[in-house]
């Protein structure tokens, strides 16, 4: 379901749980899937000035990896950024809302969203102790760019990404993350 | 004073208001300080003029007749033509000076016109005569002139000079080669090269590296091959650059690319490849960002370069070509005047044309050419803010104007505006947009914002001009030939069309290339440069040009036959201390200059008497061409006036004192006014060595 607002080209994409319970089912196995909602919008290409933002929600009932320790922290931050980001990504290449993600089929982006995904720079900030039960997160896409393969490498698409997570009591973290998307199909 | 208290005045003399007179000199560009508003009364008749004139009580000096006070006749004397809008008529050439009484504070002048300007009388209040001047011969001015006289303003091109060659002692370096070779190194590299690798790929780099052994000293990549799209070999570049820099590994390394064909280093060479022009380009920024990392080097015989590359990468030189084994690095010097001006006619095409340049073009090319049609395209064409009034202004002014919406990177959309239109016989692209931002942070999407409008657009213009007559002019930038930290995108774009106009040239069609410094803008590219910025590109040598200035040197540029030449107005205060070496020999006291150590004396006296005249001749402009900053005495003009040629009065003390020190005669500081053109001046040395020796 999209919303066109006052005839802007924005568009706004609610939660689509079937696409959400396909993005996290690799989190399931480990009972992290922390993603509970992801608000989709959409304006423009965000090399050209647009934006490209998911609006989230996460629900940590119990930490995949150590007993409770009653906050957020840097582990939870990257794996709620990981699934914030494989949503974004998804919806991108399902509604075609930015290249070169348009060009691409929801298949291909199933056989590439663990393998082909890479963190390449991580930096995270924690202004405040946030408690880490339930909590909202934003991912923005800031840019994009795609390098053409050539005799030296392969293509790549390189994702600048700002994140944000807050609690209801004034909790708050963030961070700026680059991804590199490698094996991209050719379009 | 009234006529009455002044004697001597003719019936009919018509007084002129001194206030007045002051306003219009300073209009023209004649800035007159207090010592030097010395006329009290001003009184023309006819062509003649009649005036009093007075010392400041503060100004002193020692002087047989005081500078400043025969400046005031010279001022009188351009009274009959104070009210023209077109020039001014300046002194040139003084001759049958003779002062007849000496430390006069006060005279009153009386000017007649003669042959070719005046004779002045001066006279004292008693009627006795101070001083008389049989001849002063004046020359026209335009405010332009003056103007650009005063800021410096020049037009520049690439030379190439030779560098000499050291003695490689590197056989100790490791050197790689990384990625597909291109244009055939790898042969002559394995074959001079002790230490040398391959790695096909940055992960087969990257394995080398992991050992940590085997770190290349030197790695050379080739630019690009003739078949690459200009946006391929740029990416391609700016991906290895950004993998050397980020990679710490590689930070003792030096990454030396290699183009075949992408320089002009030789007048008239072809430039086979463009796209390895957009390397160059990118990487002059990227050595202006990051030092001694990167050398470009261009070479003519691929198979036998490995010593050549070696000693490039040994002369510590950021960029050079070899040719025939020679090693030779590009230099702005000053252009020398074209001696001839072009004037634009019929219709002409303006890229860009409802920008701000684009304008001011238009309007330029209506007034003061003969241009009765002009096709403006832009994106938005008549929907362009201001494009209405444009056209009607141009229309006003006798011109028929077309504003066509027209995206003229998109080939067919360019090719239908050009297909409704006359045969043009000039295209002039000054499309362009500045996407600026360091070298580690700009991707291929930068790269194309700035590529497209410019280069994208400028190749479809090439493709579709193909009329040898019609004039292509190309708005290029310094940033490309400089390197400007920060535009690698725009220095690679503005480098590619710098090659273009070469390759058109090689083709026999027409091709000019202005690589302009920054113009003065409201609301052009660089309207929004910060302070910061401004403060940069005067620290770079370079001063925002004025519309004026610009467009007199637009106008100078037409008349060349260089295929690229910058028009930029220079800042010689900041061409000081850590500049690039390209601006090298710009710099006030460029260490580059060539000294005059010959003298003619000793060259004469080896020389037959009959060949003697040629040689004395060929010296003057040899030394005139290093007083102009040009190239080789070549280019100077023996039958062409200095002054015409753009030497001003240091220039003329310059070149006095050079000739008096090969010569070993005493010149007067007036040599040149004397003796106006090369070939007068070389007559007259002879004459005077000849005497002097007998």
């Amino acid at each position: 379901m999209t919303q066109l607002l006052e005839d802007t080209d924005r568009r706004v994409f609610p939660t689509d749980d079937e696409l959400l319970h396909r993005v996290l089912t690799p989190y399931r196995a480990k009972k992290c899937e922390y993603l509970t909602s992801a608000t989709v919008t959409s304006q423009g290409d965000p090399r050209d000035g647009g934006r490209l933002v998911a609006t989230c929600t996460f629900e940590i009932p119990e930490s995949c990896y150590i007993d409770d320790t009653g906050h957020f922290n840097s582990v939870e931050f990257n794996i709620c950024f990981n699934q914030m980001a494989y949503y974004l990504l998804a919806m991108s290449v399902r509604e075609s809302l930015v290249e070169p993600f348009s060009g691409w089929t929801i298949e291909q982006f199933w056989t590439r969203q663990l393998a082909d995904v890479f963190i390449t720079d991580f930096k995270s900030s924690f202004r405040s102790a946030m408690q880490g039960r339930r909590f909202t997160g934003e991912i923005e896409i800031i840019d994009i760019a795609e390098w053409d393969a050539n005799d030296l490498r392969d293509a790549l698409v390189i994702l600048r990404t700002k994140c944000h997570y807050a609690d209801e009591q004034g909790g708050e973290s963030h961070g700026e993350i680059t991804a590199a998307v490698t094996n991209p199909p050719v379009i | 004073m009234s006529k009455a208290e002044r004697p001597g005045l003719p019936d009919g003399v018509r007084e002129v208001d001194i206030e007045h007179l002051y306003r219009r000199f300073a209009d023209r560009g004649l800035q007159y300080g207090p010592a030097f508003r010395g006329l009290r009364a001003v009184w023309s008749h006819g062509e003649e003029v009649y005036a009093d004139s007075a010392l400041d009580t503060a100004t002193g000096g020692d002087y047989l007749l005081h500078p400043a006070l025969l400046d005031t006749a010279l001022q009188a004397a351009l009274v009959p033509d104070i009210d023209r809008e077109d020039r001014t008529f300046l002194p040139f050439a003084l001759r049958g000076i003779r002062v007849h009484k000496g430390g006069a504070r006060a005279v009153r002048i009386h000017t007649v016109p003669g042959d070719d300007g005046f004779s002045l009388a001066l006279t004292g209040d008693d009627g006795e005569p101070v001083a008389t001047i049989g001849s002063v011969v004046s020359r026209p001015v335009t405010a332009e002139q003056l103007d650009a006289a005063a800021q410096r303003t020049q037009l520049l091109r690439v030379v190439w000079k030779s560098v000499v060659q050291q003695s490689d002692h590197s056989d100790q370096q490791r050197w790689g080669f990384l990625g597909t070779d291109r244009i055939g190194l790898t042969g002559a590299l394995k074959a001079t090269r002790p230490l040398f690798d391959s790695y096909p790929t940055l992960r087969e780099l990257d394995s080398v590296l992991r050992a940590a052994t085997a770190v290349p000293d030197v790695l050379v990549v080739s630019c690009t091959d003739e078949d690459s799209p200009v946006r391929s070999a740029a990416q391609r570049a700016l991906m290895v650059v950004q993998e050397c820099l980020a990679d710490h590994r590689l930070a003792k390394t030096r990454l030396v690319l290699v183009s075949s064909g992408a320089v002009a280093a030789r007048a008239g060479e072809d430039l086979s490849d463009v796209s390895g022009a957009a390397v160059w380009g990118l990487l002059r920024s990227v050595q202006s960002e990051h030092p001694d990392r990167f050398v470009l080097v261009d070479v003519d015989d691929p198979g036998n370069s490995g010593r050549s590359l070696a000693a490039a990468v040994a002369s510590g030189e950021p960029q050079l070509a070899v040719r025939n084994g020679a090693l030779l690095r590009p230099r702005l010097v000053r252009s020398p005047p074209p001696p001839r001006r072009r004037s634009l006619t019929g219709t002409v095409v303006i890229t860009g044309g409802t920008g701000e340049l684009g304008r001011l073009l238009a309007r330029h090319l209506v007034t003061g050419h003969d241009v009765r049609h002009l096709v403006l395209l832009s994106r938005r064409g008549p929907g362009s803010p201001g494009a209405a009034e444009l056209d009607a202004e141009l229309t006003a002014l006798g011109a028929r104007v077309d504003v066509i919406a027209c995206d003229v990177a998109d080939r067919s959309s360019l090719e239908s505006a050009l297909a409704g239109i006359p045969a043009p016989s000039a295209v002039i692209h000054t499309a362009g947009v500045l996407s600026d931002g360091a070298i580690g942070t700009l991707t291929p999407r930068g790269l194309d914002k700035v590529l497209r409008p410019k280069v994208d657009a400028a190749l479809h213009l090439h493709e579709l001009i193909q009329d040898p007559d019609c004039a292509f002019v190309v708005f290029s930038s310094v940033a490309g030939l400089v390197g400007n930290a920060g535009q690698g995108n725009y220095a690679a774009a503005n480098a590619v069309l710098d090659a273009l106009a070469h390759h058109r040239r090689a083709r026999r069609l027409q091709g000019l290339s202005l690589a302009w410094g920054l113009w003065e803008s409201e609301n052009g590219m660089g309207s929004d440069l910060s302070a910061a910025d401004h403060n940069r590109i005067k620290r770079s040598g370079f001063a925002p040009l004025g519309h004026d200035q610009g467009l007199a040197l637009f106008d100078a540029a037409l008349g060349s036959d260089e295929a690229v030449l910058s028009p930029v107005r220079l800042n010689e205060a900041g061409l000081t201390g850590d500049i690039p070496p390209v601006l090298e020999e710009l710099a006030p006291t460029r260490t580059g200059k060539p000294a005059v150590t010959d003298t003619l004396v000793s060259r004469l006296a080896e020389l037959p008497e009959a060949e003697r005249d040629a040689a004395a001749l060929e010296f003057v402009r040899s030394v005139s061409a290093v007083v102009f900053g040009y190239e080789s005495g070549d280019e100077v003009d023996p039958q062409r006036e200095f002054s015409a040629a753009g030497l001003d009065s240091i220039g003329n003390l310059e070149l006095s004192r050079h000739l008096a020190a090969a010569t070993g005669l005493r010149l007067p500081a007036t040599l040149v006014f004397d003796h106006p053109t090369p070939a007068e001046l070389a007559s007259h040395l002879r004459r005077l060595l000849q005497e002097s020796n007998s």
